[in-house]
């Protein structure tokens, strides 16, 4: 028998050209498979996410750890964007994240066009250990109308900063105004009053800029600043003049040596106070005696101060030049072994400047230490 | 069974057909929505010019399909998918996070920011977030579709110029569209020209129903479609109403006015002065001056660009970097500008200051070009002759997207995208033109095998 015969049939049974046909539909399911195999993108998927816990206190960077990953992806945790995808290999990328407020996050893996996986809540931020100290402001209630202004009394809360914890006299309103950089202005304010005080205020400690700053109300506490306040009056503008532990001042004894132009030291009195705007209830420095009152004399040296642009910066211009040791009595604080007063560090060979309302007298300190 | 049996064809066919369509549904559908179609436009076609049209349609789909399919083969497997132009990015992404937002499905934060994102915006990224929400994402399905969205405007203006300029003149056109390089590339691109060039093409076939149409009713569906056209190509293209609208009534007016001879020949002496006279009018040059600062201040913005630039203004706005300075343009500086606008459109880039290769390869399609402005003389006169109307439409829409282009450009590769706009309506009146100039040529060498191949419309007889 022919293997092929007359009609095309292989062994009699199969049309030649059929049989071709048919091996080579058969033939497509392989290639079909391949094609397949081939050019099918493999499901990406998310396995873990290291670290899974971080502290809420900047920048971080974290893994994700997945199979089938891609170099056009990106990772999400909840709403928040991933800053960057690093695509390491199929299995492992890096994501830098900006600082996210506290609390757990799905981690979530997008291709080109949608969400891909999720891992629920694999990602948490822990809030940092909040910082709060207590420190005492000084300052002033300030454009309070009159009629309200005693309620505001020792005792009374400040709500979201602190208690008052002593009061002063009320007088006619000023504020201390920014007018440009280093510009600060009094401006008085008709028809209000303002009311000096001491306010125990808690502030949070926050990181910043590398420094610690201490906030209260969103506001940064520092001399001059203003916090808005909710009081038992209404919102009131609290203006921070001083600010303090919470320790007990301790009366110091500062021996001073002030230089001047003669007529400037003949105004100095003993009992002179100096010009704090706080000074009609807190302890104040104050002349307690001139210690020795020297005679004048003429012909003692200047200093100068040469500034970085070569200009001379002369501390003092006076043509007829004296000085005279005066002893002040300075409610002062003890702050890491060094004496402070009014955020002034007082250290002997350092500079203090007097102020009253007559005068203003610098020199330098002799000598520091409490008051026997 | 017997394999050529009907039933078993029908069965292979089926079964093939449910293969591609699972592989990609948007190329089964977009293919089989051009079947109808070229059965609309090949009606009325004789046997050999039947036969040319759809081997050249086959052919331009083929090669279309190919050259997505190579896109797809060679596509780099570490990114979603591969594109043949930067800019198709913008519509292959944004379009799935629009649909996918359309249909609730997450996606990531920082494409939300995008979708909705001002720059870039177009009706034509909706289309193809519609178009996705329907058959899910097509990367390379997009590519399909603008390609079939493309050879349809082809056969639409074909099917639109032949009954007017003759069977030669439009299928020549048919294929410079379907086969010149540059719009190749655009059609098989997820850019946004195949769809607005499909839209023009619709839009200049209801505008010459305007006038044609044979009942009143017709008329005004024509008008309709004109206005819904322009407005489609608006939100397309910022300016496509003002040139569908300036295209139609031009187009119109200019029909109207070659009718007659005596209406033409007066028109002719009239026109001058109605132009000088409204030109001496303060409110007017406001106007024109102000619109000519604003297209060179445009033309500046160009200049600015990555990539090869040419220069239209004055040498000392250029000097000091001051974008602002172009509008200070006096009316003789403005002058200036236009008319060298008007030539560097006509021939930037010139051969002699290509300067990359990659330019180089594009000297082929420039010379192409020259050709069809040197093609358009004739072609306008052949065609005025034959049908004012369509001429005219062809002309006045083709020039109002030379004028906006000429004005605002600088870029010359952003010239040579744009300049797309205006060849779909000049390649007919060029083809055109080659036909006249070849009967002429014939007829003056007295060649009677030549005269004995010209048709009874005066065109070359099919070979």
């Amino acid at each position: 028998m022919a293997i092929v015969d007359a009609e095309g049939r292989v062994f009699g049974r199969w049309n030649l050209l059929d049989a071709l046909v048919a091996v080579f539909v058969v033939g497509l399911i392989p290639l079909a498979y391949g094609a397949y195999a081939l050019f099918r993108a493999p499901a990406a998927q998310l396995a873990a996410v290291e670290p899974a816990k971080v502290l809420g206190t900047g920048n971080y960077q974290v893994t994700v750890r997945g199979i089938n990953l891609r170099p056009y992806m990106r990772v999400s945790f909840g709403d928040h964007q991933g800053r960057t995808y690093k695509f390491m290999d199929p299995t492992r990328a890096d994501i830098d994240v900006d600082a996210i407020e506290p609390g757990s996050y799905d981690v979530i893996l997008y291709d080109h066009a949608q969400e891909r996986s999720r891992l629920v809540q694999a990602f948490t931020v822990e809030a940092p250990a909040k910082a709060t100290v207590e420190v005492d402001l000084l300052g002033m209630v300030t454009n309070v109308p009159a009629a309200t202004i005693g309620r505001l009394t020792a005792g009374s809360d400040l709500p979201g900063l602190g208690q008052i914890q002593r009061v002063g006299k009320a007088s006619p309103s000023v504020t201390k105004v920014t007018m440009g950089a280093g510009r600060l202005f009094e401006l008085p304010v008709s028809g209000s009053v303002s009311l000096p005080m001491v306010v125990r205020a808690k502030c949070e400690l926050v990181a910043k800029n590398g420094f610690a700053i201490c906030v209260a109300l969103g506001v940064n506490l520092m001399p001059d600043v203003i916090v808005q306040v909710p009081s038992s009056v209404g919102t009131v503008f609290f203006q921070v003049d001083q600010i303090r532990t919470v320790a007990n001042p301790r009366q110091l004894e500062v021996r001073v040596r002030l230089v001047g132009d003669r007529e400037s030291l003949a105004r100095l009195r003993v009992g002179d106070r100096e010009d704090q705007s706080f000074a009609a209830i807190a302890p104040v420095p104050s002349v307690a005696a001139a210690a020795e009152t020297i005679p004048a004399q003429s012909g003692v040296s200047v200093s100068i101060n040469v500034n970085a642009q070569g200009s001379i910066d002369p501390i003092l211009a006076a043509g007829n030049v004296a000085t005279r040791d005066v002893t002040l009595l300075v409610p002062g604080e003890e702050t890491a072994g060094r004496w402070s007063y009014a955020g002034r560090d007082l250290q002997v060979g350092g500079q203090l400047t007097f102020k009253t309302q007559d005068y203003a007298l610098r020199g330098s300190v002799l000598s520091v230490g409490p008051a026997r | 069974m017997n394999l050529k049996s009907p039933v078993a064809i029908a069965v292979a066919a089926g079964l093939l057909l449910g293969v591609v369509y699972t592989l990609s549904p948007l190329t089964v559908l977009c293919l089989g929505a051009l079947v109808p179609l070229a059965g609309w436009a090949s009606r009325g076609l004789s046997a050999r010019e039947r036969r040319w049209f759809f081997g050249l349609l086959a052919l331009a789909i083929a090669l279309r399909l190919i050259a997505i399919g190579a896109l797809f083969l060679f596509a780099d497997p570490s990114q979603p998918y591969a594109n043949f132009f930067g800019d198709e990015e913008l519509f292959k992404s944004r379009t799935v996070w629009l649909r996918n937002t359309g249909l609730g499905i997450p996606i990531s934060p920082a494409d939300m920011i995008y979708v909705f994102d001002d720059v870039g915006q177009s009706s034509h990224l909706y289309l193809l977030a519609y178009v996705q929400a329907l058959v899910g994402a097509a990367p390379y399905g997009n590519n399909v579709l603008n390609a079939c969205l493309f050879v349809a405007a082809a056969v639409v203006l074909y099917r639109f110029v032949r009954p007017a300029l003759g069977g030669v003149p439009a299928l020549a056109g048919f294929a410079f569209l379907c086969f010149l390089p540059s719009l190749f590339s655009w059609s098989v691109s997820v850019l946004k020209e195949p769809l607005y060039i499909l839209v023009a093409a619709i839009e200049i076939s209801c505008a010459a129903q305007i006038l044609r149409g044979r009942t009143g009713l017709l008329r005004v569906l024509a008008f309709a479609g004109v206005v819904l056209c322009g407005y489609a190509l608006g939100s397309l293209r910022a300016g496509g109403m003002v040139l569908a609208a300036a295209g139609t009534i031009g187009g119109c007016a200019l029909a109207l006015i070659l009718a007659r001879p005596r209406r033409a020949l007066v028109s002719l002496m009239v026109a001058p002065i109605i132009l000088v006279a409204a030109l001496m009018q303060p409110r007017i040059q406001d106007r024109v001056m102000e619109n000519v600062r604003y297209a060179a201040f445009q033309h500046w913005g160009h200049i600015a660009t990555p990539g090869f630039t040419y220069e239209l203004l004055d040498p000392e706005f250029y000097v000091d970097g001051e974008r602002r300075s172009v509008l200070t343009m006096t009316p003789s500086q403005a002058g200036r500008f236009v008319i060298r606008a008007l030539a560097s459109y006509s021939t930037v880039p010139v051969p002699w200051q290509i300067e990359s290769r990659t330019a180089l390869a594009f000297l082929p399609e420039q010379i192409i070009w020259y050709g069809v402005i040197l093609l358009l003389p004739f072609g306008l006169m052949e065609g005025v002759r034959r049908d004012a109307l369509v001429t005219g439409l062809l002309a006045c829409h083709a020039l109002g997207a030379v004028i906006m282009v000429a004005l605002s450009g600088g870029n010359v590769g952003t010239l040579i995208r744009h300049r797309g706009l205006a060849l779909p309506y000049l390649v007919f009146l060029a083809a055109l033109g080659g036909c006249a100039l070849v009967r002429q040529m014939a007829a003056r060498a007295g060649a009677r095998s030549a005269e004995s191949s010209l048709g009874s419309t005066g065109e070359p007889a099919w070979p």
